[in-house]
């Protein structure tokens, strides 16, 4: 009798567990997929629409670079560290970017990599292996990262010509992405 | 046996003993002060809830990178200063930045989900634990059976009866288990004061209001010129105000009717120009400017030349290139024939 | 010349073996099953031996071409280096994903072949056939990884002569060669139990049978997952810098999340054996296990949670992920469906029982791996919903896993005194009045030595209960059986758990009661710091192929000189830390050196930490460690269950 009634007393214990396993196992792949694809996102900033924090550094090159002294132009700062897959993933997409403005002669965009906590060897290395020629700015003592509040690259910046953080995209960009956004904006000014 | 020995034996006194020692210990070790003794361990404190910003997700303490360091040392600052407390201190810093440096999920808001879950989720299991060992206990326990002999409509109703009853726990011990989960997360979790925008120093200021000013563009010159003014009064070396200053005040000068005044006007803007150059002979749009006026509105051609070329060396933004474009073709062509007459209606 | 392409092509090819024997292996023991073919069952564990060939000599080959800095090789020209001491050149394998994916595949064949082997007299067995299918599919996974995605054996561009080496913190440390093996020995280790677990579903067979089969396997997974576990933190004790042992970084906790989820089957497991119940709970804890450490694998490789352990690079990760969906939804479905013939034929009749203790055990450690499931996924969700970057740091594990820690040593003196069935208060009072004793003591013996903090205090009274439960066991034991008293699965449990009650404390200890200074040393100037003096006595340079670094010299009590240092390695330009340790029995001395020094400095930052009781974290450790081979030892059984013949396993055991 007891084991009888033991038996009705736990009915469809695997099932229940086997629902209850799903559910959250859906939760958590889905959050897995979501986070894996997630690729651009426009991302929050205080620092949105409000005067572009200076930058005062120099390139690989060893030239002076002043943020302010660009105004004028559109400016992209691409935060990069040559160990991040998705930087490594972005990059065709940023000389596809770089070629595209440059075909626009004088209007175009300003491309600069800023790179913090990197070997310059390694930065170097990569860009010649996978292109682009554009300004590589030094940023060894974090300033420039913890101004702009980066914490994980890749992010690129968009600063309008009138010295304003435009956008701020987190993750892998585009060429499209990039030119269409700052098409839009230019229009509106 | 003797009242000591009871003591020592597995007896009810025995327990008692270990039970009041037990609590008489605890109440000892917890009134100790447990406060960092040294500032360097209250920066320690501090420094495990900041995340590093730029680093993967390691905490300022642990983090050996170059911006961990750098807030190290202004907790450290901070700390030797001795008016903040640990909270200020963390808020203060956290502050500085764009994203939120706290490694402590906030009370409230979705990061107060990571508070509540566990604390749900663990209610809700030791219900059920405790549902089921019940039920397992039920049967064991009545051995005097009464269910067959009961109608079964009656049987019936005490089975959806205990079925209500069930369902009114499991929601009961589920609404319990959420609010002990938001108190938890009210308790643990860092409380987010409202967002402080540092905007007062005169740095902020400066660069704000030659935002505005170059905002405004050519279309509102009188505003725009105003604003110029303001920064250089504060600075009056700063490069862009001066050089800009002097090209509005120079686009402004085609607008006067009176010749006398715009030809004054023109020649003041020119003056600003030039000292922007000497003040920064690297910064490109001062000699792309003054190449525009001289060969624009003085039709000296000569003067412009060597701006131009030293404009266009020094890689000038976007907008001022394509102000300059072509005109470097047209200088030489008329260098090699007559010098044309000022264009004053050339104001894009 | 021949040999430029020749590591790359013989690699490639062993790879593409050990693909087409999983393959096959697959295969022919699903085609034997269909058709209940004892030849073909019998044929196809042929397959592993096949695989497993592959993989030793993939990696053979693999440590040829980076021992003979065989620069064609994309992997070599990441990872290896002409100026590396050869010992990291060889550790270099496993040093970047696409290699440490050979190492998983070269343990993962080992135990596919072991397993073929211990059940060789049983080959025809329906059971084992879907154990050794699934162990062939988990093999053709990784196969296929190092195959396609992370293929170690491409090809790199030509020209290139020297490489950076390793990451400068795996190549200053000897615990390079012993974390990662280890440590992935535990993690494949779990693929054994599982694969029987599955097959018990598929065919039904969900007595005893397969538990018993797996026991050991699963005890020395769960030993090899537990020392990587701790020889991970001592590594990163010795040399990050910062004086810690743990951080709750992603990669840690994915490390970890096997290690609760394995442990609570261990438990639980010995009711299914004594009593047939807790199936369910087995049946998905195993699975869980498996899982979750695929689940690591993937957070750690696919670039999704930032950490600082996290491999930076690779395709890899829709590949782990989609297996991880697959297996999760495979199981929830085979558990659904069995389910009905999972329920068992006996009932917990009382809380207060050992059965109960242990269901009481699944819930804690169910929910403590729930916790850090959750707060190391939770940046993802907050980033999905809110658009926000988030980082749920040290402060809200803390928080929340104390309670639960707290528990787990209060259940731990007191489960072993619980009899089965039912306990009787009695029982209950006289048994554990000497435990309590010796909780009270550890309380005052923690006082005297200036301890504080209710939390702190409540787990060293817990901590002493727990470890007079243990020891009472084990007195009890030996008086009874002798030396045999030590040995068997109960008594190695009380060691171990010991050695968990030691690691507790200290971990407890040096969490809580940690001091630090920071000092500012003119050349000859001396500090007095906790108790003991430091004396600085200079800066010097050392150098040789790989780094330069600059020395501190500090003495420590008038003794020994201890020589913290910083190193600035010459290929990757990247600068670090070295600390330097006196071990002690009550604390350690940790000393670093802080700042940018330049060898002609006059002063030194030196960064002083005081750490009680580190020591008895790699004691309690070590005792863990004994404690499983211990509880590994067969002794004689009390119960012969009826489908099994056993085997005789190791050598020197009495057989029933």
């Amino acid at each position: 009798m007891t084991q009888e009634q033991a038996e009705r007393a736990t009915p469809r214990t695997a099932r229940k567990a086997a629902v209850l396993l799903a559910i959250g196992a859906v939760f958590l792949i889905g959050v897995l997929v979501i986070a894996f694809t997630r690729d651009t996102q426009d991302a929050q900033s205080p620092l949105l629409s409000r005067p572009a924090p200076e930058i005062v550094s120099t390139t690989y090159d060893d030239e002076q670079f002043v943020l302010s002294r660009r105004k004028g132009s559109w400016v992209v700062l691409n935060f990069f560290n040559s160990t991040c897959v998705p930087c490594k993933r972005e990059h065709p997409e940023l000389v596809k970017f770089v070629e595209g403005q440059r075909a626009m002669g004088s209007r175009g965009a300003e491309l600069y990599t800023i790179v913090n906590d990197d070997s310059e060897e390694a930065v170097r290395s990569f860009f010649a292996g996978f292109g682009g020629d554009w300004p590589i700015i030094r940023d060894d003592d974090a300033r420039i990262a913890v101004d702009y509040g980066i914490a994980k690259v890749p992010e690129t910046w968009l600063i309008s010509p009138t010295g304003v953080v435009a956008q701020r995209f987190t993750g892998q960009v585009t060429a499209e992405l990039l030119g269409s956004a700052i098409a839009a904006m230019s229009g509106s000014e | 046996m003797t009242r000591l020995r009871s003591l020592v034996r597995a007896t009810p006194a025995g327990w008692l003993l270990i039970a009041v020692a037990f609590v008489v210990l605890m109440v000892i070790g917890s009134q100790r002060d447990s406060s960092p003794a040294t500032p360097q361990e209250r920066v320690e404190a501090v420094a495990r809830r900041l995340a590093c910003p730029t680093c993967d997700g390691e905490s300022v303490s642990e983090s050996r990178g170059t911006a961990s360091q750098a807030i190290r040392q202004e907790i450290s600052r901070l700390v030797a200063e001795g008016m903040l407390s640990d909270d200020d201190i963390v808020a203060a810093i956290d502050d500085n930045y764009a994203e939120s440096l706290r490694l402590t999920p906030g009370s409230s808001g979705i990061e107060a989900l990571v508070w509540v879950l566990p604390v749900a989720v663990g209610g809700v299991a030791l219900a059920g634990l405790t549902l089921a060992f019940r039920r397992w206990r039920a049967p064991n326990r009545g051995d005097v059976s009464t269910q067959p002999s009961e109608p079964v409509e009656r049987r019936r109703e005490r089975s959806s009866g205990a079925r209500t009853r069930v369902a009114i726990s499991v929601t009961v011990v589920v609404v319990l288990s959420v609010i002990a989960g938001i108190a938890i997360a009210r308790n643990s979790g860092e409380r987010r004061p409202g967002q402080v925008m540092t905007g007062g120093s005169g740095e902020a200021s400066i660069t704000s209001l030659l935002v505005e000013a170059r905002s405004l563009g050519m279309a509102d010159l009188e505003t725009a010129l105003g604003l110029y003014a303001q920064v250089l009064e504060q600075e009056p070396d700063n490069i862009e105000a001066l050089t800009y200053f002097g090209w509005l005040t120079v686009l402004s000068a085609s607008q006067i009717e009176d010749q006398v005044l715009a030809a004054e006007r023109l020649e003041s803007g020119l003056v600003l120009l030039r000292q922007a150059t000497i003040v920064d002979t690297t910064y490109p749009d001062a000699h792309c400017f003054l190449g525009i006026s001289f060969f624009r509105f003085l039709g000296d051609a000569e003067a412009a030349a060597p701006e131009i070329d030293t404009c266009l060396a020094s890689n000038p933004p976007a907008e001022v290139a394509t102000l300059v474009e072509g005109l470097a073709a047209q200088i030489e062509e008329s260098l090699g024939g007559s010098p044309t007459a000022p264009d004053d209606s050339l104001v894009e | 010349m021949l040999a430029v392409g020749l590591n790359a092509a013989v690699g490639r090819g062993a790879v593409l073996l050990g693909v087409l024997a999983c393959l096959f292996g697959m295969a022919i023991t699903i085609a034997g099953i269909r058709k209940n073919d004892q030849r073909a069952l019998k044929t196809s564990t042929r397959y592993s031996y096949l695989a497993l060939f592959a993989a030793v000599a993939a990696v053979v080959v693999m440590e040829r071409a980076l021992i003979t800095r065989d620069f064609s090789l994309a992997y070599v020209q990441q990872v290896g280096s002409r100026s590396t001491p050869a010992l990291y050149n060889v550790t270099a394998l496993w040093s970047a994903l696409e290699g440490s994916i050979l190492l998983w595949i070269l343990i993962l064949a080992g135990f596919i072949v072991a397993v073929a082997r211990k059940f060789r007299d049983r080959v025809g067995d329906e059971l084992l056939a879907w154990a050794m299918v699934v162990l062939y599919i988990v093999g053709l996974f990784f196969f296929l990884l190092a195959f396609g995605p992370a293929n170690p054996f491409e090809l790199g561009p030509s020209g290139v002569t020297d490489g950076p080496g390793p990451n400068p913190l795996l190549q200053n440390h000897i615990l390079v060669v012993f974390h990662p093996p280890i440590l992935y020995l535990g993690y494949v280790g779990f693929t054994v139990p599982f694969a029987f677990a599955v097959a018990a579903l598929i065919t039904g067979r969900l007595g005893e049978g397969w538990l018993l089969e797996t026991r050991r396997w699963t005890l020395y997974a769960w030993g090899f997952l537990t020392i990587g576990i701790i020889l991970g933190s001592w590594w990163s004790y010795e040399v990050l810098g910062w004086s810690g042992v743990w951080a709750w970084d992603p990669v840690e906790n994915a490390s970890f999340l096997p290690w609760l989820t394995g442990t609570a089957y261990l438990h639980s497991v010995l009711v299914q054996e004594r009593r047939g119940m807790l199936r369910v709970w087995n049946i998905s804890l195993v699975i869980a296990t498996f899982s979750l450490t695929i689940l690591g694998t993937f957070l750690t490789r696919s670039g999704v949670i930032n950490s600082v352990h996290a491999f930076a690079e690779g395709d890899v990760g829709p590949w782990l992920l989609a297996f991880f969906a697959i297996i999760v939804v495979a199981a929830i479905a085979l558990i659904g469906w069995r389910g009905d013939e999972l329920r068992s034929p006996g009932a917990i009749e009382s809380p207060v029982s050992r059965e109960g203790a242990f269901l009481a055990n699944n819930f804690l450690f169910s929910l403590f791996a729930f916790v850090v499931l959750l707060g190391t996924v939770f940046p993802l969700i907050v980033e999905a919903v809110d658009n926000r970057r988030l980082v749920v740091g040290e402060p809200f594990f803390d928080a929340m896993t104390k309670p639960i820690g707290l528990t787990m040593l209060f259940m731990m003196a007191i489960a072993p005194v619980l009899p089965w069935r039912r306990a009787g208060e009695e029982v209950l009072r006289t048994r554990l009045f000497w435990p309590a004793w010796s909780g009270v003591g550890a309380l005052v013996v923690a006082l005297v030595w200036g301890a504080d903090g209710w939390m702190s205090l409540l787990a060293f009274a817990f901590g002493g209960f727990a470890g007079g439960s243990a020891i009472r066991q084990l007195v009890l034991a030996s008086r009874r059986q002798g030396w045999r008293g030590l040995i068997g699965r109960a008594n190695g449990g009380m060691v171990v758990h010991l050695g968990v009650i030691l690691l507790s404390v200290a971990l407890v200890a040096s969490a809580s009661y940690t001091r630090s200074q920071e000092f500012v040393m003119e050349e000859g100037e001396t500090v007095s710091f906790a108790g003991h003096t430091f004396t600085f006595e200079g800066l010097s340079v050392r150098s040789d192929s790989v780094k330069s670094s600059v020395v501190a010299a500090v003495r420590i009590d008038g003794e020994q000189i201890y020589e913290p240092s910083r190193s600035k390695y010459l290929a990757q330009g990247m600068d670090i830390g070295t600390p330097s340790v006196k071990t002690g029995l009550r604390h350690d001395l940790y000393l670093t050196l802080e700042g940018n020094v330049r060898p002609d400095d006059s002063q030194a930052r030196i960064k002083v930490f005081v750490k009680p009781l580190i020591l008895w974290l790699w004691i309690g450790g070590g005792l863990m460690a004994v404690g499983t081979v211990l509880a590994a030892v067969p002794t004689r059984r009390r119960t012969i269950p009826a489908a099994l013949v056993e085997e005789s396993t190791t050598v020197g055991a009495g057989k029933p």
